[in-house]
């Protein structure tokens, strides 16, 4: 099977691949095993399964909750090493990717064709193709685009059991059931992807960008709000709150005028006709919540460092506390006015920062809790008010998560989210692909057998 | 409860779902949809006809950007879910698997359950609500939609192509477009995503392409309808709803 460096075990690989970027829960693997093809995949699969050891998938690592973790031990999969392009067939818009394959690299490797995977997750240099696929990722241009999941043609996956699947078409659509867009958000569940058929979008012919600085969270809310019940689509509509812009300036020297309380980054794109038409009436309305600034981008430098913020807002809360917690959750856009309001007000409460940095178009909020985990107060003030913002989210009529997952995270919520026969149906989906335990154990689905008495374990290990 | 939710039993206690005896699962008089204009979501009873959603939305300024390539008045949602057949304004919009985001489905053992959400971006959980679509009510029947739709303004409504009888609808790579409309019995084409629909079954079929008849059926690979049938078998293990089409 696999020898050599591409069996990894060792207290230096524990402390590598115990986490994801969810850092609060954490178990070592028995090994890790670096697979150079899917052949190699399906091998390993195989033998764990043959001798009943539990396998988690891994890419790159980037995960919010927990996905990546081997929950109860075993062998993580890592599809770091299946990293090659394999086929591009521009006039046809599509492209077939291994797994461990970078979001970014795909779309560099049509760029001179005028193409690009339209997908962007924040983490989209380092973050991989199967990463993306089985969290259906998104990112700021998801708002007119779509999350991973329409961009998906084909999945080929290892199957829980270890035999190599093909599910999807190489054309999209068509008759009868798409298993291939339950593997996609499976959170690693239904198996090992190892390669995936996706659609290329063409770069936009036109795009025009705008950054306002507002004096209130409630203006810029409310701005929000208005752009989206206008009908128009802006290919991306993110919102930065002040504390956000303290730890840019901080960071990176980067100014706003004083008195901004809120930053919102709005872009149209398309045909240029449309876009010309869509920008204007998007300016109109936001003139109408007299911002303090409006900074149009002339060209493409000016939007690259109009976009500055945004991309550097996560690097910069470093500097603003020792430990960042990231939350993820969505509410309908009309409700993020009093949404916004709630989560100072729960922060307030419980004495810990809080900054927003957020996909505001699609109500997808990002609260940033930055404390300092050392003491366990602390920790459990953000647990706390972390719980007490996602109950918010479903009773305003929304979701536990827009992109980052349930993981090992979430998975103690579901309950909140669904009820006895909604669970029913989830573990009926994965019986269907997965009716063993070993394939990424303790995600998703509470109560799983065997998992209770290890999320003790790694809850110790975390304080 | 179900009542409510629009959806009946069968006397006798089997389900049925559209497509055969559709009138037995769905309430004649569904409820009303539930619109949230400012969200662009509306929650609509499966057993609504897709004429009477577009004329409630009408007043909201909203639509669904659904168009049918021949027109099929009368149909409901939950069976043009079913079949998931192609509609002229995919090539803008997309179709019923990026619009339903969420809803409550009838299973065979007479549970009612829910997946999705009622926003359009929500990861939480297997994305059970796409079980109904495409499946022509074979595993699950879809009761209550979480449906996204869009600004009425930004839809330009095509015309309807005219034809009574059979069709077949084809998708094919863009570099076989052209060649797929040299058939003989061309109703329709759009380049955009490279679909023609054709009065009689295609002669030309070239590897990666598909086809289906108006009822959404078409050949399947052998690994779909091996999964199909599994589901079938997870799903409805006492056969109570529809079978899965040859
Ligand atoms: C700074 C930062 C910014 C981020 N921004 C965004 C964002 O904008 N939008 C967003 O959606 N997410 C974002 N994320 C979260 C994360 O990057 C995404 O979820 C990403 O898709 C994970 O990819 P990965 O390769 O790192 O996967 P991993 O973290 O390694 O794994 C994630 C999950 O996918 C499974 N998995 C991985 N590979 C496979 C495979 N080949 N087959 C089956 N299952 C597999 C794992 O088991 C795990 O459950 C961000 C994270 C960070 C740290």
């Amino acid at each position: 099977m696999l020898t050599g460096d591409a069996v990894r075990w060792g207290a230096a690989v524990d402390r590598a691949y115990d986490c994801d970027a969810y850092t609060v829960d954490r178990s070592a693997p028995a090994a890790v095993v670096l697979p150079s093809t899917e052949q190699e995949v399906q091998a390993v699969v195989r033998w764990c399964v043959a001798s009943r050891v539990p396998f988690t998938p891994r890419g790159a690592g980037t995960g919010l909750s927990g996905g990546a973790m081997p929950a109860l031990g075993g062998v993580v999969i890592s599809t770091k090493r299946l990293n090659r392009i394999l086929e591009v067939d521009l006039p046809n818009q599509r492209l077939h990717a291994e797994a461990g394959v970078t979001n970014s690299a795909l779309s560099k490797a049509v760029a001179h064709a005028g193409l690009h995977f339209a997908p962007d997750p924040s983490s989209q240099t380092v973050s991989t193709l199967g990463g993306n696929i089985a969290e259906n990722s998104g990112g700021p241009h998801t708002l007119k685009y779509g999350v991973t999941a329409p961009h998906i043609l084909t999945v080929r996956v290892v199957s829980p059991n270890g035999e190599m699947q093909e599910f999807g078409r190489r054309v999209v659509g068509g008759p009868g059931p798409a298993w291939e867009r339950l593997v996609v958000g499976s959170e690693g569940l239904l198996g090992v992807v190892v390669s995936a058929w996706v659609h290329l979008t063409p770069v936009p012919k036109a795009v025009q960008t705008v950054l306002v600085a507002l004096p209130t969270i409630r203006a810029a809310s409310d701005a929000v709000a208005s752009v989206i019940a206008s009908g128009i689509v802006p290919a991306a509509l993110e919102m930065m709150d002040r504390n956000i812009l303290m730890a840019l300036k901080v960071a990176f020297g980067l100014e706003f005028p004083a008195d901004t309380a809120a930053l919102l980054l709005l872009e149209c794109d398309g045909e240029p006709k449309q876009v010309e038409e869509d920008f204007a009436r998007m300016l109109a309305i936001l003139k109408g919540f007299a911002p303090l600034e409006l900074r149009v981008a002339s060209d493409e430098a000016e939007r690259k460092s109009l976009w500055t913020a945004r991309k550097k807002g996560i690097g910069a809360m470093g500097r603003l506390a020792p430990t960042i917690v990231t939350h993820d959750g969505v509410i309908p856009p009309s409700t993020l006015p009093d949404m916004l309001e709630f989560v100072y007000a729960v922060a307030a409460r419980e004495g810990i920062g809080v900054a927003n940095l957020f996909h505001a178009g699609d109500g997808n909020l990002h609260p940033c809790f930055y404390f300092d985990d050392r003491d366990p107060k602390q920790v459990e003030s953000v647990v706390r008010a972390g719980e007490e913002i996602m109950r918010k989210c479903l009773e305003l009529g929304g979701s536990l998560t827009g992109e980052h997952g349930i993981g090992v995270e979430k998975v103690g919520l579901m309950h909140a989210m669904f009820g006895p026969e909604d669970m029913a149906l989830q573990r009926r989906v994965k019986e269907l692909f997965n009716p063993d335990t070993l394939c990424n154990p303790c995600k998703l689905i509470p109560d799983q057998k065997g998992c209770v008495e290890h999320m003790v374990r790694w809850r110790g290990v975390a304080t | 409860m179900l009542e409510t939710l629009g959806a009946k039993l069968k006397p006798g206690g089997a389900w049925q779902a559209f497509g055969t005896v559709d009138e037995a699962c769905w309430d004649s008089s569904p409820p009303q949809p539930v619109v949230s204009k400012d969200d662009f979501i509306v929650t609509v009873s499966a057993g609504m006809r897709l004429d009477d959603l577009q004329a409630h939305l009408e007043p909201f300024g909203l639509a669904l950007p659904f168009v049918p390539i021949v027109p099929s008045p009368g149909r409901r949602l939950g069976e043009w879910i079913g079949q998931n057949v192609p509609h002229q304004l995919e090539g803008t919009f997309r179709s019923w698997r990026d619009w339903v985001l969420g809803g409550t489905m009838l299973l065979s053992d007479g549970s009612v359950a829910r997946s999705g959400a009622r926003v359009t971006k929500s990861v939480a959980g297997f994305d059970a609500h796409q079980l109904p679509i495409g499946t022509h009510g074979t595993l699950v029947v879809p009761v209550e939609l979480h449906l996204r739709v869009v600004a009425a303004s930004r839809v330009a409504w095509p015309a309807p192509v005219q034809h009574s009888g059979p069709f077949w609808i084809q998708r094919v790579l863009r570099t076989d477009f052209e060649a797929a409309c040299q058939q003989s019995g061309l109703l329709w084409s759009d380049p955009e995503t490279a679909t023609c629909a054709l009065s009689q079954r295609p002669g030309f079929c070239p590897e990666h392409s598909w086809w289906m008849d108006e009822r959404g059926v078409g050949p399947l690979s052998p690994l779909q309808r091996e999964t199909w049938l599994r589901a079938k078998a997870q799903f409805d293990p006492d056969g109570r709803l529809a079978g899965v089409p040859e």
